[in-house]
């Protein structure tokens, strides 16, 4: 049977296996033809060469982030409520300034001066709580940015999203120093790979001896009130108070406050942590009702507790470090629990420098 | 010689061989085989290494990939005082000013061994920082011990495990091959010519081996090959006019067959073995230097060359993890390897990550055998020393990426447009005309005393991959 009979038989049928036949090359080799081969272009320039620098990366930059798309109903959802909320505000608003000038003009005009105070007071909050907001998603898309494509994005991109994490980072002498470093060692042949470890090499260590400051301060704060404290449940209250501070400090030390999901996140982790703090607190107190002693039974449960504490403090502590960084960790940067609980102890004099 | 004399003998120079034993618990001295193949860049390898290294104090963001500079844990790095072993010094300062001169020019070939040592003092880190800090000064060094030498004598190696009439054959088999046939077709013909059953003279050993060594010269300068055996041929080095060099590959049968036969192996014996035992049985790390670009462009032969000549090569090391039991037993292993397409400078950056694909794809099946014996393996593009700039130029219409240097002896630059660079070997249809015109680009602006450093590609990853373990 031909092609064509075949085709005719069969035209309603899906189509079948083919072969097209497409231009070739005569000549092997014709894929590297002219203009790919090689060649040498003579110039008129004179001098010899200096290696060129990358391009530095500046404070100032928009960091590429991709937003999460919310759904079409939540979004409409929120605006309504929010409009229904407004108008019931604004028109209530409206008939209390109109009941004052009813009961009389000076008052009028007093409420009408409180309400527009109150207003842009409000706008004013509102529009410092959206910058701050925004930013801490531009500062969070980053580190998603960075965290899941280090080994793949292009170096101009890692560029950017660099750029991106320097004008988050909180402005000293120290933190521009390393930055003018960084800035000094990156070169164009670095990939992006490359450019996230001397980023995080220079700067990111900087701040990383920094929060793991804060977390030996916090982990001995955690200790000694623990050790201190009378009850089960003043200890729980301690320890969260202090968690909150070595959270909003380890924040701010990163040049951010933890963003919505890190701070609901955290809450998490503080919540199960006093909980379980509580549960040590019951067990020791049993065990240590069933040894008797008055002095054993104090110093026992006391010291089992504290350290505890400040153990948790500590994994606590590097969990709000992790969140925070801009530059997610590497497997080789993530600090230790022993180094961070007794840095204080290992460094020379018994404090380190960002102790201070 | 008594039983217990030689027992005695035996058990000295067993003993000699060893490290100490401070040596044998801290490793404290690193032997970096660099290989590679004539003009693969070993010298000026060698020659940036050490610049950079002692310039790493006052100039540290030269190196930053290097953890311990990176980390500011290196103190100084300084060159070991007095003659390396046996061996002559790395002329590391002439080279430098060389490359510092006016005009430029760069490190000559290598024609002879010589040795380098740099002792790297830092600080170490984790239990043992903390041990040295507590109760002594916190410092720790490391001698980083490198030998150079002509990269064709690394192609004697596998003559070790040949014989005569097997060398012959698969040489000879070469020869009628390709390019090598025209170079190698006076050679031919003075064996076609020659009868088997006369007589040997000395007279016909010298014109075969003179034949053979015409050949061999005329591949590597005409056509870029490498794999061209025996070495010592193209550059005999100390031995001159030394008659063991005297021979030349034949068709087995016959009394001249028979002459180069015995002059093959004492070659082999009283050369090629002690040049093996005292200067590749150590090795901790290594270093292959393939000059890739050059390999590609130079066209299909040689690339193929150049990946048989790799091959050859890596079979003659040993590989492996090894530790202080094979350390004492005389039996160190390559732990570590590092791959490296040298020149990546000559490559425009977009293209520079697909010269070490290519590299890989390159040393695929010779690395398996280090990797299968535990041995870590690496592969990476760097450059030695940047000696080009990025630019662009139209050509036919096109804009594309290339690079611009200034041409050894030249007053211009020039800029050098490299084509295609793979990621994979090109298909055989797909190879185009041989291009052996690669421009030597002139070195960079360089200061001679240690203070700023050389411009680099990759250098310091590629030392932090190699002895990077050995600075924490």
């Amino acid at each position: 049977m031909s092609n064509r009979d075949e085709n005719e038989s069969g035209r309603d049928a899906a189509p079948r296996p083919q072969v097209f036949v497409t231009e070739t090359p005569d000549e092997p080799g014709a894929g590297f033809a002219e203009p790919l081969a090689p060649q040498v272009i003579a110039t008129a320039e004179t001098g010899r060469i200096v290696p060129a620098r990358a391009p530095e990366p500046k404070a100032a930059g928009v960091a590429p982030h991709r937003r999460r798309r919310r759904g079409l109903a939540m979004k409409l959802g929120v605006a309504g409520l929010l409009a229904a909320f407004c108008g019931w505000l604004g028109i209530d608003l409206y008939l209390w300034i109109a009941a004052t000038f009813e009961f009389s003009t000076g008052a009028g005009w007093a409420a009408t001066a409180a309400v527009a105070t109150g207003t842009a007071a409000a706008l004013a909050i509102i529009g410092h709580e959206t910058r701050s907001y925004l930013a801490l998603r531009k500062v969070a898309a980053n580190q998603q940015l960075i965290a899941a494509h280090r080994d793949t994005m292009g170096a101009a991109d890692m560029q950017a999203a660099i750029r991106g994490v320097i004008a988050g980072i909180p402005e000293d002498r120290e933190t521009e120093a390393a930055i003018e470093a960084f800035q000094r060692q990156v070169r164009r042949h670095h990939s992006p790979a490359q450019q996230v470890a001397l980023f995080s090499q220079n700067v990111m260590a900087l701040l990383d001896r920094r929060a793991e400051a804060i977390v030996r301060r916090a982990g001995a704060r955690a200790f000694g009130i623990t050790a201190i404290s009378p009850t089960a449940v003043t200890d729980a209250l301690f320890f969260l108070a202090c968690s909150v501070r070595m959270v909003r400090e380890i924040a701010a030390c990163y040049g951010h406050r933890p963003s919505a999901l890190a701070t609901a996140h955290l809450l998490r982790r503080l919540v199960v942590e006093a909980g379980k703090l509580g549960a040590v607190d019951l067990a020791g107190a049993t065990l240590t009702q069933h040894l008797g002693a008055a002095v054993a039974e104090r110093v026992a449960a006391s010291a089992a507790e504290a350290l505890y504490a400040a153990q948790r403090m500590a994994r606590l502590g590097l969990a709000t470090m992790s969140l925070c960084r801009p530059v997610p960790f590497r497997p080789d940067e993530v600090p230790g629990m022993l180094s961070s609980l007794l840095g204080n102890l290992l460094a020379p004099g018994g404090q380190t420098r960002d102790d201070e | 010689m008594s039983l217990f004399d030689r027992a005695g003998a035996g058990l000295s120079e067993w003993l000699s061989a060893v490290p100490d034993l401070a040596e044998l618990v801290r490793g404290s001295t690193v032997n970096l085989a660099v290989t590679g193949l004539s003009r693969a860049g070993k010298t000026v390898f060698i020659t940036s290494l050490v610049h950079n290294l002692l310039s790493a104090l006052h100039q540290p963001h030269r190196m930053p990939l290097l953890k311990a500079v990176g980390d500011g844990r290196l103190i100084a790095a300084r060159l070991a005082a007095g003659r390396p072993g046996d061996l002559s010094r790395f002329p590391y300062e002439r080279n430098i000013e060389r490359m510092a001169s006016s005009p430029a020019d760069w490190p000559a070939r290598t024609t002879d061994l010589s040795a380098i040592e740099v002792d790297i003092r830092f600080a170490p880190t984790g239990a043992l920082g903390f041990v040295l800090g507590t109760v002594g000064s916190g410092v720790a060094t490391l001698k980083l011990r490198i030998v150079d030498y002509p990269g064709e004598w690394l192609l004697d190696l596998p003559l070790l495990a040949q014989g005569y009439a097997q060398w012959s054959r698969a040489t000879l088999a070469l020869c009628r091959q390709g390019l090598r046939g025209e170079t190698a077709r006076d050679f031919l013909a003075f064996q076609s010519d020659r009868r088997h059953d006369q007589a040997a003279s000395e007279d016909d050993a010298r014109r075969a081996h003179d034949l053979y060594r015409r050949h061999l010269l005329a591949a590597r300068d005409r056509h870029g090959f490498s794999f061209l055996q025996p070495g010592r041929f193209l550059d005999p080095g100390s031995l001159g006019d030394d008659p063991r060099l005297c021979f030349a590959p034949l068709e087995t049968g016959g009394a001249l067959a028979a002459l180069m036969e015995r002059r093959f192996d004492a070659y082999k014996a009283e050369i090629v073995a002690p040049f093996y035992e005292r200067h590749f049985r150590n090795y901790a790390r290594q270093v292959v230097l393939v000059d890739v670009l050059g390999a590609l462009l130079a066209g299909r032969e040689v690339f193929e060359d150049t990946r048989r000549a790799i091959d050859a090569i890596l079979e003659s090391f040993r590989y492996g993890q090894g530790g202080i039991i094979g350390r004492l037993l005389g039996g160190a292993r390559i732990e570590k390897v590092l791959f490296a397409a040298t020149k990546a400078d000559h490559v425009p950056d977009v293209q520079r990550d697909h010269l070490a694909a290519l590299l890989r794809s390159m040393v695929a099946l010779s690395s398996l055998e280090a990797a299968s014996r535990n041995a870590g393996i690496e592969v990476a593009a760097l450059a030695s020393v940047v000696s080009t700039d990025e630019d662009t130029q139209v050509i036919d219409g096109h804009l594309v990426q290339v690079v611009v240097g200034k041409p050894v002896g030249s007053n211009t630059r020039a800029k050098f447009f490299v084509g295609n660079v793979p990621a994979r070997p090109p298909r055989q249809e797909a190879w185009g005309k041989p291009f052996l015109n690669i421009p030597v680009f002139e070195p960079p602006l360089i200061d001679v005393s240690p203070i700023d450093g050389i411009a680099h590609m990759n250098l310091d990853l590629a030392l932090d991959y190699l002895v990077g373990d050995r600075l924490r």
